[in-house]
């Protein structure tokens, strides 16, 4: 019996104790005693709802704690196991739709906390039944990762007593003891078989890409100091900096050399083999129509979207690979992992890179705009964007400074300055989201590097309008950029910026104040 | 009078008769199949929540009262049960009630009412102000909750909507901040010009991101909302996992839109009460019988443990007792009721 099984179980097992006696939230606020620091007391006063949820929780841990103890024990626990998972089903929906009810800031984090306790119970419950017939094989490793992988997405891996840190350890433990499995299965049967697979990902630029202008391409730099750098953004500029590209920021990042990122298998064997689950945005603009978000594995994100010659096909597996005819791919078949912290999700990636000098420097404030200041940031936040060629980002501004920093390929960038602001037709209020820091223009389609987007309704005036559109943008100064491998882009706060990768595309933000 | 429960009951929320003994079982199971929860002489149609039921039987003798069944707060029970029974609660915890004047004549007089909204039931409790107080022309008649709103019925048989802009399509009207703000009650105009004063609106229900109404003299349900956004969420990331948990999960209508639509029962029956549950309905046909469609994981339709889910109204194979037939339908988010009376 193999030692890391019996560790992964007694993990889960103190993890049901944990849930089946801890309070999440006390349903008398106040009888607790006022601890007047306790900003998050007012949070934790739990409604009836919660109060239910969190006691329908605690039983089913307990039920848990009984399956895990029969298990040892070879007896019959007396669980009325398809209750339980009514129940766990129960949980997660229930705690689900409240955060659909509640708009994402006004949420009560317990119901974040019952999330992440309820995927850690089903993930348990998966392990457990596998335990008793001795198959702990990759399907349950699938199932438990995607569990444990949704409570930290969805809920940020919030949890009052397990949350995040116990998931990243349980996820390390199983990694670890599945290794030791699969080299022992390997060892016994038959000799490794090595799986024939591109080295890196293609360079390929599909869709061509479009010819810069000389006196509009942002300046490239190198060797550059940290004091440089805040005279550029505050003195020399007088607040005002424009955007300029580096060419030697991040040319130690272990993503260029030991950890490479351009390579399938690198990146594979960072997610659990492939099984880590990534939100992918669906379509070809979060603007556009049948635009939608979805959680899926790693290895399928990059066998479905990125190159379906990643991996070998396996027997019985329903994933359909786009078909490759370039340029005659729908939207529905771009997938892009667009603005993702995937480094607080998957730490291991954390290691091939690192966090500029640069993003320390003193920045000025919006130049034309202060309430659009965000509040300031402790460190700088880090997002990954990933995806083939021809993803794109709408044109719209930050409410930060930002580094995006090239990985993989390539990828064309277009800035407008805040003072064009009242040009660029800034959307208003839609669906009760404030969606002014997002342009109604599409470049790409004024540009004619893409079509436009039937929006329902073909009148003679869409045309016309759309000429009106070119019109006016042709006159508004711009700034515009080739990314690639190595560069980073100086992209200053306010600044209006539409994104295209040219490729296959991996890059890496960093934002500041 | 029988009244007849099937669905969710983790806190035996359905159980209207049971004996407050503390026998307990470790974890009470969900019914799948309408049994019979409460008899009396006369019954009322009872108002049910995630967590608990609340009865209404009409004082004969001594029997009169409200009975509350599940999980409450110690409180309800004693003072706050008239409240929640008459009131409509949305999924975030925000209240809404219709305020009845005592003097009620004056308002009578220019058809006007008022409507209460707390932020949630403990701030009610702690005596804390509503968060909003409406006025309402013609008299509110009544009012029903979804996930982040509330729909209400005026007196004349028409229906105004109000809640979260983030699910417009709930609202059943286009919002605008200034001329017509998601949070203030504003008319559902498609809705408004399907019924009118020979066939107005008779009752309002709602679940989960669905809204339907229904008329009084054509006997039609009209239905609009969100696909619910865990719908959306559509296949499972692994798809060997086979995890339930993620699979399909919209509401009873497959097609809903911020424009209400007609809902055929059974080929074009006519209907006599619908209620809307988070994810099921369930609804009374004029020939007494019982359809119902959408979720049936807890057993919220009762057709059984098997039934996972029907996408179209399907009738229940429910039989009333001789000498008695149905009176009305009610539906908690995960559970539904049948009322029946002497005939």
């Amino acid at each position: 019996m193999s030692l890391l099984r019996d560790q992964v179980l007694s993990r889960y097992r103190e993890a049901a104790d944990t849930i089946a006696t801890s309070q999440h939230a006390n349903p008398n606020p106040e009888n607790s005693h006022a601890d007047a620091a306790q900003e998050q007391s007012q949070l934790e006063s739990v409604d009836l709802k919660g109060h239910a949820m969190q006691q329908l929780l605690q039983r089913q841990a307990r039920c848990l704690a009984k399956l895990h103890e029969a298990l040892e024990q070879g007896t019959d626990a007396g669980v009325d196991e398809d209750l339980l998972q009514t129940r766990l089903d129960d949980l997660a929906s229930v705690s689900m739709s409240m955060f659909y009810a509640y708009r994402f800031d006004l949420l009560p984090q317990y119901w974040r906390w019952i999330y992440t306790d309820t995927l850690i119970l089903m993930s348990h419950y998966a392990i457990l039944q596998a335990a008793r017939c001795g198959a702990l094989d990759e399907h349950v490793m699938d199932r438990v990762v995607e569990d444990l992988d949704r409570a930290l997405i969805v809920a940020g891996g919030a949890g009052k007593f397990l949350g995040k840190q116990w998931i990243e350890g349980t996820l390390d433990l199983l990694s670890h003891f599945w290794e030791e499995e699969k080299s022992t299965v390997a060892g016994e049967q038959r000799p490794h078989k090595r799986i024939k697979r591109e080295q890196t990902f293609s360079d390929c630029e599909p869709f061509g890409r479009p010819s810069l202008s000389a006196d509009r391409t942002c300046p490239r730099y190198e060797g550059w100091t940290l004091e440089g750098f805040e005279k550029y953004m505050n003195e020399e500029s007088r607040g005002r900096p424009l955007p300029i590209v580096f060419t030697d920021l991040i040319k130690d990042w272990p993503a260029f050399s030991d950890a490479p990122w351009n390579s399938p298998d690198y990146l594979l064997s960072k997610t659990f083999g492939g099984r880590r689950l990534v939100p992918i945005e669906i379509g070809r603009s979060y603007v556009d129509q049948g635009w939608s978000q979805e959680l899926v594995q790693f290895r399928d994100f990059l066998t479905r979207y990125i190159d379906p010659g990643i991996l070998p096909h396996h027997a019985g597996d329903d994933i359909e690979p786009i078909p490759q005819k370039e340029g005659k791919r729908t939207p529905q078949d771009i997938g892009y992992l667009a603005q993702h912290n995937l480094f607080g999700q998957i730490p291991a990636l954390r290691n091939d890179i690192q966090v500029p000098d640069f993003c320390w420097a003193d920045v000025p404030p919006h130049p034309t705009t202060r309430a659009k200041d965000q509040a300031p940031v402790d460190i700088p936040q880090l997002n990954a964007w990933f995806g083939p060629a021809r993803t794109i980002t709408p044109l719209h501004t930050d409410g930060y400074h930002n580094l995006l920093c090239q990985v993989v390929g390539t990828k064309y960038v277009r800035l407008y300055a805040p003072e064009d602001t009242g040009r660029l037709r800034p959307r208003g209020v839609e669906l009760g989201v404030d969606m002014s820091n997002t342009s109604e223009l599409d470049v790409g389609v004024l540009e004619g590097w893409d079509k436009a987007v039937d929006s329902g309704d073909c009148d003679d005036g869409e045309d016309e309008e759309e000429s009106r559109r070119k019109e006016e943008l042709a006159d508004v100064p711009y700034w515009e950029c080739i990314l690639r491998p190595g560069d980073t882009l100086v992209i200053p706060i306010g600044w209006w910026h539409y994104v295209r990768s040219l490729s296959i595309s991996f890059s890496v933000s960093f934002w500041w104040n | 009078m029988d009244l007849y429960a099937t669905g969710f009951n983790a806190w035996h929320q359905l159980c209207l008769n049971r004996q407050s003994s503390k026998e307990e079982e470790e974890e009470p199971h969900d019914l799948y199949r309408f049994a019979k929860v409460l008899s009396a002489a006369t019954i009322k149609r009872p108002v049910s929540r995630l967590t608990y039921t609340i009865g209404l039987l009409l004082a004969v003798h001594r029997d009169g009262g409200l009975l509350v069944a599940g999980l409450v707060s110690p409180e309800t029970v004693d003072t706050e049960a008239e409240f929640l029974y008459t009131s409509a609660e949305a999924a975030s915890g925000k209240l809404l009630a219709i305020v009845h004047d005592k003097d009620g004549d004056d308002n009578d007089a220019n058809n006007s009412n008022k409507l209460v909204q707390y932020s949630s039931l403990t701030s009610r409790r702690a005596g804390a102000e509503p968060e909003s107080i409406f006025d309402c022309r013609p008299r509110a008649t009544q009012v029903a909750a979804f996930n982040t709103g509330f729909v209400i019925l005026h007196s004349d048989g028409s229906v105004s909507t109000f809640g979260d802009s983030r699910f417009e399509a709930c609202l059943g009207r286009d919002t605008d901040p200034l001329d017509r703000p998601s949070d203030q009650p504003g008319p559902v105009p498609d809705l408004n010009d399907i019924a009118s004063a020979d066939d107005p609106i008779k009752l309002v229900t709602a679940g989960g991101t669905a809204v339907a109404a229904l008329t009084s003299n054509s006997c039609s349900v009209y239905v609009w909302g969100c696909p619910s956004p865990a719908a959306a969420a559509r296949t499972s990331a692994s798809a060997s996992s086979g995890n339930s948990q993620h699979r399909r999960r919209g509401h009873a209508f497959p097609e809903l839109s911020g424009v209400p639509n007609y809902t055929e029962v059974d080929g074009g029956k006519d209907v006599v009460d619908v209620a809307l549950g988070d994810a099921h309905a369930i609804a009374l046909t004029t020939d007494g019988l019982i359809y119902v469609c959408g979720e049936n994981r807890n057993g919220q339709l009762g057709l059984g443990r098997e039934v996972e889910r029907v996408e179209t109204w399907t009738n229940v194979p429910f039989l009333v007792a001789d000498g008695y037939k149905i009176v009305c339908v009610a539906a908690g988010p995960r559970a539904s009721f049948i009322l029946a009376a002497k005939a």
